[in-house]
């Protein structure tokens, strides 16, 4: 069962070969950041480096880091490395505190992004044969496009239905046939309940689903497997890196390959940045080796997993990250959405000057993401009269919705009944999710 | 006009008990209520005889509670009288909720809050209601 390889002179490297290959690819790309990019430059010279001191992947160590906050401090386009005519596209994600973070990318970043998901694709089973049905959302996210034009490189079939109503989906993948659906965990459990209710299973041919941006759990997995008889994989990537494609698992379902000519990957001590190694457990960090318009030196993704880079049975010897284990920080994934809750605090201040006690509880029913914001009814926001304290709940609903790009159910609750803990604060986050249970 | 005390009701099993507690407790007499719910939460409103006392019995016990101007209106026990206080009141202005006070008897009358009160009192009066 190993299966088709998009790039076996790449995915299958020999490991000596594919050091040498990150390690020219490394210098070169710590040349062009140093010459191109003020603010590498700086970083370097406070540490006295040149771009002469990396002189392959062992002097990697000595780089600095880049955080999302070095992003947001340079929005939006302070860290790219080539003049704006050179970019082709941008996209973006939410940040903490309301400015996106912008990426940018050039004809050869695109060309790579593509490369990468046609590898995924084909390590999942896709052929040319297959119809995928891209069902994340276009536009500024990654997911849609990222997975679109991925397909198209390929060759399979390509049905960019994004985001729509339930019904439409599963309208469109009995009348068109769909073999491949490309969605997020959640959102294919929320289909497969409609699946089994219509009774339209016999009838659809769906064999394999490419599932990313939120982690999910084993039994989520095998619910999938069991209820419609296909096989999933785990797709990763972040969009400040490039978007998904950045890993995958293989059929053999034993960590995500990444593709580590492109994105060379590190594991760090969650408690003093040292450079771990396999099978421990620690920060993943991604330094992008050919990006051209925003490369990413030792990027902290946060995201907590182990590498391994023993050769896996299915032939390839890319690097693999391990089932993911938590954060490193307090970021949520939120049907998909990345927010953090400073995001959720800094929006709520639009409601008055001081901050209204509040909790966000989340929850999964029906396999879908519950997000509930608690709010207690001060002296301020209490009225006798109901439409008033709708027009409340309303007006927060609308302010996290502009914040986030979510919409939550905003629940009206008595003053000091949400759980302080001993120095006062109220607990901010009640995740019941259990996303990381192994 | 009439002071109405109104409380928050959280959604959450024996909360109107303990409000009628505390207010039993405070020897706070409760003449006429409604209780307005919604999937969420309740708004209880309550006529009673010492509203002030009532209120800061019940934010003793950290329970949201305020007291609120409505009008009383008293109407005669007998048939067409809602639909003639309502005529009066004119279709023109915004009622934002209404309860009987009581519907039998000499105390029989209905418990109104509108959106602009004096023009309502004045209307009223001028149709000869006695408003408290």
């Amino acid at each position: 069962m190993s299966g088709l390889i998009w790039n076996k002179t790449k995915e299958c490297m020999d490991p000596e070969d594919r050091y040498k290959l990150q390690s020219a690819r490394l210098v070169k790309q710590v040349k062009r950041v140093y010459h191109q990019v003020p603010f590498y430059r700086e970083k370097m010279q406070e540490r006295g480096l040149e771009p002469g001191d990396i002189r392959g992947l062992e002097d990697l160590e000595k780089l600095p880091f880049t955080t999302k906050t070095d992003l947001r401090d340079n929005y939006p386009f302070g860290l790219f490395a080539v003049p704006q005519s050179e970019i082709i596209r941008l996209h973006a994600s939410s940040g903490t505190t309301g400015k996106p973070t912008v990426v940018g990318y050039t004809r050869r970043d695109i060309a790579c992004w593509q490369e990468c998901v046609a590898r995924c694709l084909t390590m999942a089973g896709v052929t040319t044969h297959d119809k995928v049905q891209v069902s994340y959302g276009y536009g500024l996210f990654t997911g849609g496009l990222g997975l679109h034009y991925g397909v198209e490189n390929m060759g399979a079939m390509v049905i960019p239905i994004s985001t729509s109503r339930t019904r439409k989906q599963l309208q469109l993948m009995e009348d068109f046939g769909t073999t491949v659906i490309a969605c997020t965990p959640s959102y294919l459990a929320h289909l497969m309940d409609g699946i089994i209710e219509n009774n339209i299973k016999d009838r659809l041919k769906l064999h394999i689903a490419i599932c990313g941006a939120e982690p999910w759990t084993d039994e989520l997995r095998q619910k999938i497997q069991d209820g419609l008889g296909i096989d999933l994989f785990d797709i990763y990537g972040l969009s400040e890196i490039m978007g998904p494609g950045v890993a995958q698992d293989c059929p053999y379902h034993n960590g995500g390959h990444i593709q580590d000519d492109y994105f060379l990957p590190e594991i760090l001590a969650p408690d003093s940045d040292e450079v771990l190694e396999d099978g421990e457990t620690g920060e993943l960090v991604i330094t992008t080796l050919t990006k051209e318009a925003l490369p990413l030196i030792r990027y902290r993704t946060h995201d907590l997993t182990s590498l391994s880079h023993e050769r896996c049975d299915c032939g390839r010897t890319s690097a693999r990250i391990a089932r993911f284990r938590g954060r490193s920080d307090d970021m949520l994934i939120i049907r998909g959405v990345n927010v953090f809750p400073s995001q959720i605090e800094a929006a709520l201040m639009q409601l008055g000057e001081s901050k209204p006690h509040y909790q966000i509880i989340l929850d999964r029913k029906n396999n879908m993401d519950t997000f509930d914001i608690l709010l207690e009814v001060e002296d301020r926001f209490f009225s006798d009269e109901v439409a008033k304290l709708e027009q409340l709940t309303r007006k927060v609903t609308r302010i996290l919705a502009q914040a986030l790009g979510l919409n939550p159910h905003v629940q009206l609750v008595e003053p000091n009944t949400i759980e302080r803990s001993t120095d006062g604060k109220a607990h901010r986050v009640i995740d019941r999710r259990n996303l990381y249970k192994s | 006009m009439a002071q109405q005390l109104t409380v928050f009701l959280g959604n959450e099993a024996g909360r109107f008990k303990e409000v009628a507690q505390t207010l039993a407790d405070a020897c706070v007499n409760i003449l006429s209520f409604s209780l307005a719910d919604t999937a969420d939460y309740g708004i209880l409103r309550m006529i009673c005889d010492d509203p002030e006392k009532g209120v800061k019995a019940l934010r003793a016990k950290n329970i949201m509670a305020r007291s609120t101007e409505v009008f009383v209106v008293p109407i005669k026990p007998h048939c067409a009288t809602l639909a003639a206080l309502l005529d009066s009141i004119g279709s023109d202005m915004d009622i934002a909720y209404m309860y009987p006070y009581a519907t039998q008897g000499p105390d029989a009358g209905m418990v109104v809050k509108v959106e602009h009160p004096e023009i309502v009192r004045e209307r009223l009066e001028k149709a000869g209601y006695e408003v408290r």
